[in-house]
């Protein structure tokens, strides 16, 4: 790139004439919040996560089938009708669909298909829902549900995650089995595998016995299930588990669901057995609560579970709608007065640092990233003794609105409006912070400013939680200090 | 070897063909692949905003060097610009864009959604050409679609007809390559791109431009001054067009240069054509084979290993070639695009190259991942399978396959090719050349002779 070379008086003037063109840009994006997102590229994103008998068709031309990551564990469950300019022209899109959705019914036998819509699908007006319906009407024993998904209605990432959410939730209800007793298969499993490798043909029988005490799971008590909808997956935390499911199941309280990260389809139907739902900021998902509510559930709001206080408040709350308030705090108290113990020491060994923690940056459909507008670590951070300063992705020009959703919220931390990343350096440099708490893209401008970054979303949940977000950021800090 | 692909009902497809296959991965992509690909390139898509996942992030997770993010941007088309005209919107982008950036090229690629309304967004971006100081090129989406390589090679040919091909050229010893697979800035690449500037001057011709290689553009204008072109593979989608751009070059084409039969071959074809004095190349290459041959001597261990590969064509041609040469032999070869020569092609370069496949290999135009996943499954289930080589796509598709059996039979899973999201390389390892060779026996044997669990084979 040839860097600030004067440019031609031609260019000036194209430049110049292109000014009503941003004026009317300007009023169209008034109010908009966050990272705008295709309804296709997100649903497919957390459809292709997520474990299940399931399939799912994208009906539209093959590049839209692109506009997902295929990875994932779903990703051979995934097909797309692969339509050409001749079917989009003649409008004759209905007979693939048709004779796709036939095939997955003789062939692959699903427990649910989702048939989800592409731009040029909508462009034409195609009305594919009929052809579901009909082929619906032919395997009635098959689920199937059209979305009319596509990035043409620009919507929000919210938006996207609660109708797929309403739509999973709003499958045929099966009853879950006890993750205790699926536990205790899956140790089975193993268990076997171990004698297998003995050589000893004893061992292995011994193993099949054990196993065959286990033929059926127990009855699940609806009154002591609870579910979680929009926590941290363990697979974008490094695999971190957190304490709760172990500490909850202490007092016979049972975890049926942890949606969307650990759950499976069947995890999905089974979402309405349990008494109550904890929802990380409910705000995000009304069609889902209402769902939920509809067929009798209770439906709690959580803050995310991420620090001392949260965390002993998402406990609390668990405690006060269960009917269960000494019995949870009995068996939390260790596991909170080891973290108390671990971020008071944290806090004066560290306290004081300058921190620059970034806001609407990314595009990644991860519930916990969407929860209460991204804040979901500013306490966590807090408690730390990181001194914060939000640096909110946006249109400067908005400053006022986002002072507003800061004071709602009851955050007086300064503030600082970047309009994109590639100009960060210039905010974060000065030796006005010690360190970024930011998306990954941002590392090449830190590093720019200066300042070592800690890619955000890193914090793990829950009191075990403490202790190693007080490890990893010491070592990110000292490594990053190292380069 | 038997060429296969699943047959549907006489009046219509089979269930193989709707399935998501392992390069699903279409024109866009491919678009967004070339333009990283240039130093200073830049990226407008004229599109929606599920288009942006098409691109970018790919590649960011592909590339830990360079992000692709900095280095595009989308005209921020919905429903109602569609409606009232969307094309307007492409130079406003265009030019600011430019201020931003500075780029030294401007690929604008648009979705077949805006193109199905009809607007001429050719013309739109040849105004807006007029008014930026830099090179714009335009690639549509609509049909003929020809996937992630028809992508990849219209980018190069948007940058060719930037560039005089008719004159005279000034460097009429030097050799332009059209059609190197450059899709990161790791040290991989280099390695490779190294490797063959090293075997064109034994061949006789001085290293010209890559297209694309990494370099600014300005750079790979001298494309146009070199008066030989080597077209590798990757060109074959644009063949017709730069056969009637190309009328004033000498044009050879080549396979890459992979294993030791691909890599003396490469060197052979080009200097039969450039006269270079035969002897001197023969000579070289008895001096390259005769240093590597003793090593390769020594890996017995890799003889009659079983392995499935999964590649675009031309990297096929070369990983087959090389397993071979090592005594592997091969269980399925998947080939991922459907442009770049097919079945045919890939036996006949394979065969050239003086290796032939094992009478059982099934070679399958663009699998599944679906039967990817069972094939696999199955097949190390028996213990006849040791290992698989594919992109992240196919990859991830099977180590997601939970099969006792299939870890008990040692399966090792070895990734390479677009996209990969864990190799990386912090070495420049090639695989091109001589020294590939000796690059693919490490890492087939650090893959398939690490001591794992489960190794013992349970009850007898």
């Amino acid at each position: 790139m040839s860097g600030s070379a004067p440019l031609p008086d031609s260019f000036t003037a194209a430049r110049r004439s292109d000014e009503p063109f941003w004026q009317r840009q300007e009023r169209r994006i008034q109010g908009s919040t966050g990272q705008p997102c295709c309804t296709l590229s997100g649903i497919s994103t957390g459809l292709i996560a997520m474990e299940g008998d399931f399939a799912v068709v994208i009906h539209g031309e093959d590049e839209c089938a692109a506009c997902f990551l295929h990875y994932g564990p779903s990703s051979h469950r995934f097909f797309c009708t692969g339509l050409t300019e001749k079917h989009f022209v003649t409008g004759q899109t209905a007979e693939p669909l048709r004779r796709c959705l036939r095939l997955l019914c003789e062939e692959v036998h699903p427990s649910a298909i989702l048939v989800l819509g592409a731009c040029p699908i909508e462009v034409i007006g195609d009305r594919f829902e009929e052809v579901v319906e009909d082929v619906a009407d032919e395997y009635p024993h098959v689920p199937m549900r059209a979305l009319h998904t596509s990035g043409l209605k620009v919507g929000s990432q919210a938006a996207m995650t609660d109708w797929m959410f309403s739509t999973l939730v709003g499958l045929p209800p099966r009853p879950p089995v006890d993750p205790r007793w699926r536990r205790q298969v899956g140790d089975a499993g193993f268990d076997m595998v171990e004698a297998f490798i003995t050589l000893s043909p004893e061992e292995l029988l011994a193993a099949h016995k054990q196993a065959s005490a286990l033929l059926r799971p127990p009855p699940l008590e609806p009154s002591r299930c609870i579910n979680f909808i929009g926590m941290p997956a363990a697979v974008d935390l490094g695999g971190f588990v957190p304490e709760w499911t172990a500490l909850l199941e202490r007092i016979g309280v049972i975890v049926t669901g942890d949606f969307p990260g650990a759950a499976t389809l069947d995890d999905w139907r089974g979402i309405t057995h349990a008494a109550a739902t904890f929802v990380v900021d409910r705000s995000l998902y009304p069609r889902t609560v209402k769902t939920l509510e509809d067929g009798g559930q209770t439906v709690v709001d959580i803050d995310l579970p991420v620090g001392i206080g949260p965390t002993e408040r998402f406990y609390e709350t668990i405690g006060t709608v269960l009917g269960l308030e000494d019995e949870v705090t009995a068996v939390i108290a260790e596991a909170k007065a080891a973290a108390e113990a671990i971020a008071a020491d944290f806090a004066s060994e560290r306290g004081g640092l300058r921190v620059a923690m970034g806001l609407r940056q990314l595009n990644n459909y991860r519930p916990d990233q969407l929860a209460q507008h991204g804040l979901g670590d500013y306490a966590a951070l807090s408690e730390l003794g990181f001194d914060i300063t939000l640096m909110v992705q946006g249109p400067p020009e908005k400053r006022d609105k986002f002072a507003r959703l800061f004071a709602l919220r009851g955050i007086t931390t300064p503030f600082e409006v970047f309009p994109e990343p590639w100009s960060l350096s210039k905010h974060l440099g000065g030796g006005r912070f010690d360190v970024a708490y930011m998306a990954d893209h941002c590392r090449g401008e830190a590093r720019k400013a200066g300042v070592p970054l800690m890619v955000s979303r890193m914090l793990c949940p829950g009191f075990a939680g403490v202790a190693r977000n007080a490890r990893v950021i010491r070592q990110q800090l000292e490594q990053e200090v190292r380069r | 070897m038997s060429a296969t692909r699943p047959q549907g009902d006489a009046d219509g497809r089979s269930l193989e063909d709707f399935a998501l296959k392992g390069m699903h991965l279409a024109k866009m992509t491919g678009v967004s692949t070339a333009t990283h690909a240039i130093g200073d390139g830049f990226l407008l898509m004229h599109s929606g905003v599920g288009c942006k996942y098409k691109t970018a992030t790919w590649t960011a997770q592909h590339d830990w060097v360079r992000h692709p993010n900095r280095r595009e941007a989308w005209t921020q088309v919905g429903e109602v610009s569609l409606v009232k005209g969307s094309a307007e919107r492409i130079g406003p982008f265009a030019r600011t864009w430019y201020e931003r950036r500075r780029p030294g090229f401007m690929t604008v690629v648009s979705a077949y959604f805006i193109e199905l309304t009809g607007e001429d967004v050719r013309h739109v971006v040849k105004e807006t050409g007029e008014t930026l100081p830099c090179p714009m090129g335009v690639v549509a989406t609509s049909a003929p679609n020809g996937g992630f390589f028809d992508g990849y090679s219209s980018v190069v040919l948007e940058v060719m007809k930037t560039l005089d091909f008719t004159g005279v050229p000034a460097r009429p010893d030097d050799a332009a390559v059209l059609g190197f697979f450059f899709h990161r800035y790791e040290a991989d690449q280099q390695a490779d791109l190294t490797q063959l500037k090293q075997l064109l001057k034994i061949a006789g011709v001085g290293p010209g431009p890559a297209l694309f290689s990494g370099r600014n553009y300005a750079e790979l204008a001298e494309a146009a001054e070199c008066g030989w072109i080597i077209k590798l593979p990757y060109m074959h989608p644009q063949r017709r067009r730069l056969k009637r751009m190309l009328k004033r070059r000498r044009v050879v084409e080549l396979d890459l240069p992979m294993g030791i039969g691909g890599t003396s071959r490469f060197v052979r074809e080009l200097a039969a054509c450039t006269r270079t004095d035969r002897r001197k190349v023969e000579a070289w290459i008895h001096k390259r084979v005769s240093s590597i041959q003793p090593h390769l001597d020594h890996l017995s261990g890799l003889r009659g290993l079983r392995v499935a590969v999964f590649a675009d064509t031309p990297l096929a041609v070369g990983l087959v070639t090389i397993l071979r040469e090592l005594g592997v032999e091969l269980a399925m070869v998947g080939l991922r695009d459907d442009v770049l020569g097919g079945p045919e092609a890939f036996q006949a370069s394979v065969e050239k190259n003086g290796v032939r496949l094992n009478d059982d290999c099934e070679v399958v135009r663009r699998p599944s991942l679906r039967r990817i996943r069972q094939w696999v499954l199955d097949t190390s289930a028996s213990g006849e399978l040791q290992a698989v080589i594919g992109s992240a796509i196919e990859l991830n598709a099977l180590s997601h396959a939970v099969s006792v059996r299939g870890a008990l039979s040692r399966l090792a899973l070895i990734e390479t090719g677009y996209p990969s999201k864990d190799h990386h390389a912090a070495l420049g390892v090639p695989s091109f050349g001589y020294t590939g060779v000796l690059v693919w026996a490490q890492r087939l044997l650090d893959a398939v002779m690490t001591p794992r669990l489960g190794a013992r084979g349970g009850p007898r």
